[in-house]
């Protein structure tokens, strides 16, 4: 009997080892993709070349002229005639300005090294959510479903600034939910409000993050995920208007602040490419998805629209979703899949939720299943991912480009 | 199921003083919301030329007709010119219409339509000869009367298959259905293929569960013919049958038998003949059908909007049917095995969709018109899964969101095709209508 237990025992400890060697393996993978160079950049973009104008501005005039930054823009963006990237995106800029100064490289390697950065870790940090949450067997799966995410690729080899908003969007997250968790947490709510005010700092989509976050808090009773204390209601109003404050000093005041948000969003009504890429109806970004990850998205999608999600996580992110979504498909001109990135972490689980769920109609045969069914996802999506971005060398994948490269329109 | 399980439940709570009498008024109730529902349905489907030429009787409701704005297009005229060539010489002449197209084709550098779409031509001609029309409007009147017959055989089929409610429900989806409604709007053989296709898929549910029953055997016999008598993607109904069959070994529909697997390819074998009738000899009919494929991949209509990968059709099934589809998505991952009826229709979309997506620039949203009725019951299985999480307010919710996704549909063909003039549903006219399609810039 004893005997048996310890074999028990020892079966048990080496599938556990080997879970977590394959983790560390499938997490490398992810890490390569992102580091090496494989995007096709036949010539930068509008938007990279202005964050490498700002970097190279700070670096000749040093991070405490932050400010002057602000009353340029204001100045110059009134005789633009198109919306240019504002420089309330803050830690993008600042850090890029420091990994420059740090390691000597030009502006634009420096904001690629950092969105690289920034991807990474949201791999990492999201699987470490996971990890968490629901053990390693589960992170394992998600971890290759995010490894090969086209987007989260892509974000790591431009110089843009949305994978690194994404690491931040996900952290904002993960100190949600791990406040949900420990409400007795002293420390807690301070990292939670600390990362809601470095949202509001790096991009305007803070917005989107704050309205699936209050989603979540309001639903927060329904979707049975914790408890909501007093003081993480108090981190998540204190920390985006801290975020605010900090924006208005850095920046050069509130007027220069209110007088460069008026002058972005009222130019971008005005811009061409904004017209003609950002427009649609409400499921734009459902029909960006299945263009982009056909079969990952069509798994998320029976994931949520089930509603009778058992899982806490998946309610937690199907509340974030939803709540970010209703927004975010609302903002006339203002719809990208690179907004969209917020959405990696919660649409892998969804789709390996609904992996699992379908795996069950194998019974015996389901732990062979899903490592199959993911595999297949990971090798589509890597397909989709070289088919943009290294043949095709998309910059901001807008649906009639992405169809043009399906070879639906011609 | 759900619907049905709801309704004998809300009935077996009721007092015992009053059944009858509540029972009565909820039937009568049930049966007046269905017929105000396919009126409405049969309104919307009224063949646009109804309102020009019967100006008086229908000029109280003329301005509640959607119009389509679409003009006649390539397609319809071959097919006038195909009924008036039936018209001008009988069915005896018809071996020389298909024989006069293989030299017009020949010296075409694309495909056009062939007049083997017979079952189409005929009956605009059958039209023609009860109501004295022209061929153009008895083509528009067959197309808007078998969308109007599509309408009602899906809620009768539903109503065999699942009950009155679910019948309910899937009327009010199907007579909303932006596809349906441009089919029944223009002079296309689409709408009318998906009646047939839709009477054969029928026939085949009630021969494997009366599979003694010879009257549903020659229906399904009947349909079988007719589907092949009217399009060539009688191959993909075919195919989906035959998948259907197959996958009876493990989700066990109903029972197969002998008679049943013979009337398989009984039908489609007779409609064969007829055609080789029609063509002259089995040489002609394979001639041109040679000509009709080989040319469409030289055809640049086709080459420009008939690629794509394997889920084209979903990208165009989204931009039509948004929540019809993520809802029919939902329903395609989560069914169980004892929803026999959603994984008898799934099988047949299944079956098609695995060849219609293979086909090189043989693409297009109008090919998956006979989808429409399958999609729409399984759209309303998870609106009735989704049910299930408010117990209470379960047949309020159903009620209200039927509702929504009906206004969400017809909406979505007034934006389509009422205002923008889309005739042939390609995705870039589609994305044009929803604002996508605009000419890009430099980013």
């Amino acid at each position: 009997m004893t005997a048996r237990l310890e074999t028990t025992a020892i079966s048990i400890q080496n599938s556990r080892v080997a879970i977590r060697a394959l983790l560390l393996l499938v997490i490398a993978t992810g890490v390569f993709l992102r580091i090496y160079p494989t995007a096709k950049i036949s010539r930068m973009g509008v938007d990279e070349l202005y964050y490498a104008w700002n970097v190279a501005h700070l670096n000749s005039a040093g991070i405490l002229h932050y400010p002057t930054l602000g009353a340029r823009y204001v100045s110059e963006q009134a005789q633009t005639p198109i919306a240019v990237i504002p420089p309330t995106r803050v830690t993008f800029i600042a850090t890029s300005y420091f990994w420059r100064k740090i390691f000597g490289t030009g502006s634009i390697a420096a904001l690629r090294a950092v969105a690289c950065l920034g991807s990474v870790f949201t791999l990492l940090l999201s699987v470490l959510l996971i990890y968490r949450a629901r053990g390693e067997t589960w992170a394992l799966g998600f971890a290759a479903l995010m490894s090969f995410a086209p987007m989260q690729i892509q974000a790591a080899q431009r110089a843009y600034i949305d994978g690194f908003f994404t690491l931040i969007a996900t952290a904002t997250l993960w100190l949600l939910w791990e406040n949900l968790k420990k409400p007795d947490h002293r420390f807690l709510p301070w990292y939670y409000g600390g990362s809601l005010a470095l949202l509001v700092l790096t991009k305007e989509n803070a917005a989107f993050v704050l309205t699936g976050i209050a989603a979540i808090l309001v639903f927060h009773r329904w979707l049975k995920v914790g408890q909501l204390t007093r003081s993480t209601v108090i981190a998540t109003l204190a920390g985006p208007a801290m975020g605010v404050l900090l924006l208005t000093v850095v920046i050069g005041g509130p007027s220069i602040l209110i007088r460069t948000f008026d002058l972005n969003i009222s130019k971008a009504y005005d811009t061409a490419y904004v017209v003609q890429n950002g427009d649609g109806p409400w499921f734009r970004y459902i029909l960006d998805l299945i263009e982009m990850s056909p079969l990952t998205t069509l798994l998320a999608i029976a994931g949520l629209v089930q509603f009778r999600i058992q899982d806490s996580l998946g309610r937690f992110f199907a509340a974030f979703f939803l709540g970010s979504y209703l927004i975010m498909a609302n903002v006339k001109y203002g719809m990208s899949l690179r907004y969209a990135e917020i959405w990696a972490a919660p649409l892998c689980w969804f789709a390996l939720l609904q992996i699992v769920s379908l795996a069950k109609f194998a019974r015996h045969r389901r732990y062979l299943l899903i490592p199959v069914i993911i595999a297949l996802l990971c090798l589509i999506d890597l397909r989709q991912y070289d088919l943009y971005f290294v043949q095709n060398g998309v910059y901001d994948p807008s649906p009639r480009e992405m169809l043009q490269h399906l070879n639906i329109l011609k | 199921m759900e619907l049905s399980t709801a309704y004998s439940a809300a009935n077996s709570a009721r007092p015992r003083s009053y059944p009858r009498v509540a029972s009565a008024r909820l039937t009568l109730l049930r049966v007046l919301v269905l017929a105000g529902i396919l009126g409405v349905g049969i309104f919307l489907r009224l063949p646009p030329a109804l309102f020009d030429t019967n100006a008086i009787a229908l000029r109280p409701v003329a301005a509640l007709h959607p119009k389509a704005a679409a003009k006649a297009g390539y397609d319809e005229r071959l097919y006038e010119i195909y009924t008036d060539g039936l018209i001008a010489g009988g069915l005896g002449s018809y071996p020389d219409m298909v024989s006069q197209y293989r030299e017009h084709q020949a010296t075409l550098v694309g495909s056009i339509a062939p007049p083997l779409r017979f079952l189409y031509i005929f009956a605009a001609y059958v039209w023609h000869t009860l109501f004295g029309t022209e061929a153009l409007p008895a083509l528009h009147a067959v197309a808007a009367f078998f969308s109007i017959l599509t309408l009602l055989l899906a809620t009768l089929f539903t109503a065999r298959a699942k009950g009155f409610n679910w019948a309910l429900g899937v009327a009010a989806l199907m007579a909303f259905a932006p596809t349906q409604l441009h089919m029944s709007q223009h002079a296309l053989v689409d709408g009318f293929f998906a009646f047939w296709a839709t009477l054969a898929l029928w026939a085949l549910w009630e021969s494997l569960h009366a599979p003694k029953n010879w009257w549903w055997l020659l229906l399904l016999v009947f349909g079988l013919t007719a589907v092949v008598l009217t399009k060539e993607n009688a191959a993909f109904v075919w195919i989906a049958v035959l998948a259907i069959l197959i996958s009876n070994r493990w989700l066990n529909y109903g029972v197969i038998t002998q008679q049943l697997v013979g009337v398989v390819f009984i039908g489609p074998a007779i409609g064969v003949v007829i055609l080789v009738w029609l063509s002259g000899s089995v040489p002609d009919l394979i001639a041109t059908y040679q000509l009709s494929v080989t040319k469409n991949y030289h055809l640049p209509a086709a080459i420009l909007t008939g690629d794509g990968p394997w889920y084209r059709y979903l990208v165009d099934l989204l931009l039509v049917s948004p929540i019809v589809l993520l809802l029919a998505i939902g329903c395609f991952f989560t069914l169980r095995k004892e929803n026999k009826f959603e994984w008898f229709l799934l099988t047949f979309i299944a079956g098609s969709y695995v060849i219609m997506c293979n086909i090189k620039y043989g693409m297009n949203l109008r090919y998956a018109n006979m989808w429409d009725f399958p999609l729409r019951v399984l759209a309303l299985c998870q609106l009735a899964t989704l049910a299930r999480a408010l117990p209470r307010w379960r047949n309020a919710f159903l009620v209200a969101a039927v509702a929504l996704v009906g206004t969400s549909e017809l909406h979505s063909y007034i934006r389509l095709e009422v205002k923008h003039p889309l005739y042939e549903l390609v995705t870039l006219d589609l994305m044009r209508a929803l604002d996508m399609g605009k000419t890009p810039s430099s980013p």
